[in-house]
């Protein structure tokens, strides 16, 4: 289990819980991100945005979004 | 009035736009929904001889009540306005673009569903059987590609005969998801809720939004049931935890199910990222690259503006002087003669100046945002603009502002939200543009020499601090607290440029463009004229000098002498007349011109002579004065006649024009307080 901020470029798995006030968890669900998502990170670098792909779109989440997005690593 | 009006519901990215251009082309009216920083597009076409309206309802993911878009959207769905809702998604990312829909589910209007950009699915190998979708929804489903007019038929003839079957999406199947998946909780909702729901909105539709903790759903329902009924609600809503996550999970179930068998995709075999996009969001790359590419983009837009502004010049100069002549051969008055020819054929060159460079702008950054690799900029900026409150994309009109503010706020379009863009126009305006320069090289190095490089760098210092400011004030007003939320955005594939759309749009937003450019410039710059005219061409006689003499103890308060004061009023219509101006008026040598003359013709001035003029005119602490004054005033009458364009507001125009003006006459105060103790 690792915070969505702390996953490498190139790892994949599976969103296993989100946080947050109701505004965020409507906003990061209609854009398609919801527990158990599929997604591979595309790029995380520092104090820019992760690059995230899933749900066939890739997506830019704010960093300190990324903190609230747990999600388990399956594959590199 | 329109026989039928339709509304355009969609996530950003899911084509809307380009349906909405598509199918209006210039029959379009920008503007802004009643009491909100949210813009509101409305457009209309004819087709079979029955004449349409079409809405743009603002872009969003969902139509929960989180932000002012969500609000107007759905409060708009909800009232009788539209006919029929037209629900876009983008066939290459179905399951995904689906949500909008699954969010509308239990609405109880018409609906029809757009599936877009067919052309990029059927690219990729996908085959979608929008019958069998049609089937299972209970609605019509249409496959469009918005880029292809031509293949617009189908939607033109489907369109009346949805509106007429007046076919809505029930929502059974997904009340059903919400009863295996949340269980005893959405049963118990259920019955506490008026059975048929409140007004368009079912009551397992406002069960679901109930969970979500959507206020504007609580009070809604809160106003229709009694208070022992709503104490239950609030009781079982307590019992449940995360409500978005378990209805999200139901809304994308029903999609699953909905798309089974009815989607074929390959799999996914190409890379989800190619090379040049993975140096495009790379740390060390991705900024260079993107200041590179605006910076070629600046310099592409003035490639394609320039030849056209020196056409008009060129036709401007003929005009007057034939119109001149000919009205003199006439024998109509001297000062009709001197409003029609330097009066209102100036503002019109002016103002066809204006167009001509919105329209490189325009084509250009519209290609950068089509292509797909505007939304990489805002990727790459956003920690930096977020620091001004505003999307990673204001770095661009920032940039274009440093060769001409114009090409800034025109290019301000490509920022989505209105109270965004609104911020942003107001921060580029402090940017300083090429003809900026000009005028602070020449009176810093006349007055300060060797020194001048501190008086620009107190400049940035200045600029930046107004910056900071200026973002906070104009933010608090237009920054919904909603937008504030971090970054969360799709970065769409790149696409293939459709270059007749964007032409073709481009084209027909330049007429649009140039009527209100003319209103506004013509009006102030006759304004300006009147002030500045004079009979036999001595200033002394023109009603701009009456007043600049006489609120001369008041100008001073700044530090501007009245010369120095109407060069900075000059300067608010063009930064180059500044120049003219105070040559004009420091009867420096050679120069011979008045005020208007040197605006409307950009006489050429003799600068040495100026120089000398202003250093025996004024002291160096009023020179400073004179420079901050000059540096922070209003960047040029196109530069606000644009922003009226972008902002479509007088009222913000107005303020951001006033704003600056105070603070610049606010700051040449202190620029001369400081100047005088230290020199």
């Amino acid at each position: 289990m690792k915070k969505l901020s702390e996953v490498k470029k190139g790892e994949k798995g599976k969103i296993t819980s989100l946080q947050g006030d109701s505004r965020f968890l409507s906003r990061i669900t209609s854009i398609g991100l919801t527990v158990g998502s599929e997604v591979e990170i595309m790029q995380n670098q520092k104090k820019q945005p992760v690059l995230i792909y899933g749900r066939d779109t890739m997506i830019a989440v704010n960093r300190d979004e990324c903190e609230k997005i747990i999600m388990e690593v399956s594959a590199k | 009035m329109s026989d039928t009006t339709i509304a355009l519901l969609g996530q950003p990215n899911s084509g809307k736009s380009t349906l909405f251009n598509g199918l209006t082309g210039s029959r379009q009216h920008v503007g802004n929904w009643p009491g909100k920083t949210v813009e509101k597009k409305e457009g209309a076409f004819n087709y079979d001889g029955i004449s349409y309206a079409v809405v743009d309802l603002p872009g969003t993911y969902s139509l929960s009540a989180n932000s002012e878009e969500e609000v107007v959207t759905r409060d708009y769905i909800a009232s009788n306005k539209a006919d029929l809702i037209c629900i876009l998604a983008d066939a290459s990312q179905l399951e995904r673009s689906l949500f909008m829909l699954a969010d509308y589910a239990g609405i109880n209007k018409p609906v029809v569903l757009l599936l877009n950009m067919m052309d990029v699915a059927i690219q990729q190998g996908k085959t979608i059987d929008s019958q069998a979708i049609s089937k299972k929804l209970g609605i019509p489903v249409i496959p469009i590609t918005a880029s292809n007019r031509k293949g617009y038929d189908e939607f033109y003839k489907n369109i009346e005969v949805s509106k007429k079957s007046h076919s809505m999406l029930k929502g059974k199947e997904l009340a059903d998801i919400y009863l295996e998946i949340i269980g005893e909780p959405f049963r118990q909702l259920l019955e506490l809720l008026p059975k048929d729901g409140v007004g368009a909105f079912s009551s397992s539709w406002l069960v679901a939004k109930l969970l979500e903790e959507d206020n504007h759903a609580m009070q809604l329902v809160k106003s229709k049931v009694d208070s022992g009924c709503w104490k239950e609600i609030e009781t079982v809503l307590s019992s449940v935890k995360n409500g978005n996550l378990l209805t999200a999970d139901c809304k994308f179930k029903w999609i699953e199910i909905l798309l089974k068998n009815s989607v074929k995709k390959p799999e996914n075999k190409q890379g989800k990222m190619n090379r040049f996009d993975r140096i495009a969001t790379s740390k060390i790359w991705g900024k260079p690259i993107a200041v590179g590419i605006i910076i070629l983009g600046l310099i592409l837009s003035m490639v394609i503006a320039i030849p056209i502004m020196g056409v008009f010049q060129n036709i401007a100069q003929i005009v007057t002087v034939q119109l001149s002549t000919a009205l003199v051969a006439v024998g109509v008055p001297k000062v009709i003669i001197s409003l029609l020819c330097y009066g209102v054929l100036t503002a019109v060159t002016f103002a066809l100046m204006m167009v001509s460079f919105v329209f490189g702008i325009s084509l250009v950054f519209g290609f950068i945002e089509e292509i797909g690799y505007m939304a990489r900029i805002s990727y790459v900026f956003d920690s930096t603009m977020s620091k001004l409150g505003l999307q990673g994309k204001a770095i661009m009109p920032f940039l274009v502002s440093f060769g001409c503010n114009i090409g800034g706020v025109s290019g301000s379009r490509v920022i989505d939200s209105w109270g965004q863009r609104v911020t942003t126009i107001a921060l580029s305006w402090v940017v300083p543009c090429a003809a900026t320069w000009s005028v602070v090289g020449l009176v810093s190095t006349v007055f300060f020499g060797s020194q001048a490089f501190l008086v620009v760098l107190s400049l940035f210092v200045v600029a930046s601090l107004h910056m900071a400011i200026t973002s906070r004030l104009f933010g608090r007003h237009l920054i919904k607290e909603s937008d504030k939320t971090g970054l969360i955005m799709e970065l769409p594939p790149y696409h293939k440029p459709q270059y007749r759309n964007l032409f073709r749009f481009v084209f027909m937003r330049m007429g649009d463009v140039l009527k209100r450019a003319l209103k506004t410039i013509i009006f102030v710059a006759v304004i300006f004229w009147a002030l500045s005219y004079t009979a036999d061409g001595n200033i002394e006689n023109s009603v701009i000098y009456k007043i600049g003499t006489i609120i001369e103890p008041v100008t001073m308060w700044f530090g501007l002498r009245w010369q120095t004061f109407m060069a900075f009023l000059a300067a608010a219509m063009g930064k180059e007349a500044a120049l003219g101006v105070l040559a004009a008026l420091f009867n420096s040598q050679g120069q011979t011109a008045g005020i208007w003359d040197v605006i409307s013709k950009q006489a050429a001035v003799s600068t040495s002579g100026l120089g000398n003029a202003m250093l025996t005119g004024i002291s160096k602490a009023e020179a400073l004065a004179f420079i901050y004054a000059f540096f922070f005033n209003v960047p040029c009458l196109m530069a606000l006649a644009t922003t009226l364009q972008e902002t479509h507001s007088i009222k913000w125009t107005l303020r951001i024009a006033g704003y600056y003006m105070g603070v610049a006459l606010l700051l040449s105060a202190i620029a001369y307080h400081v100047g005088l103790l230290i020199f």
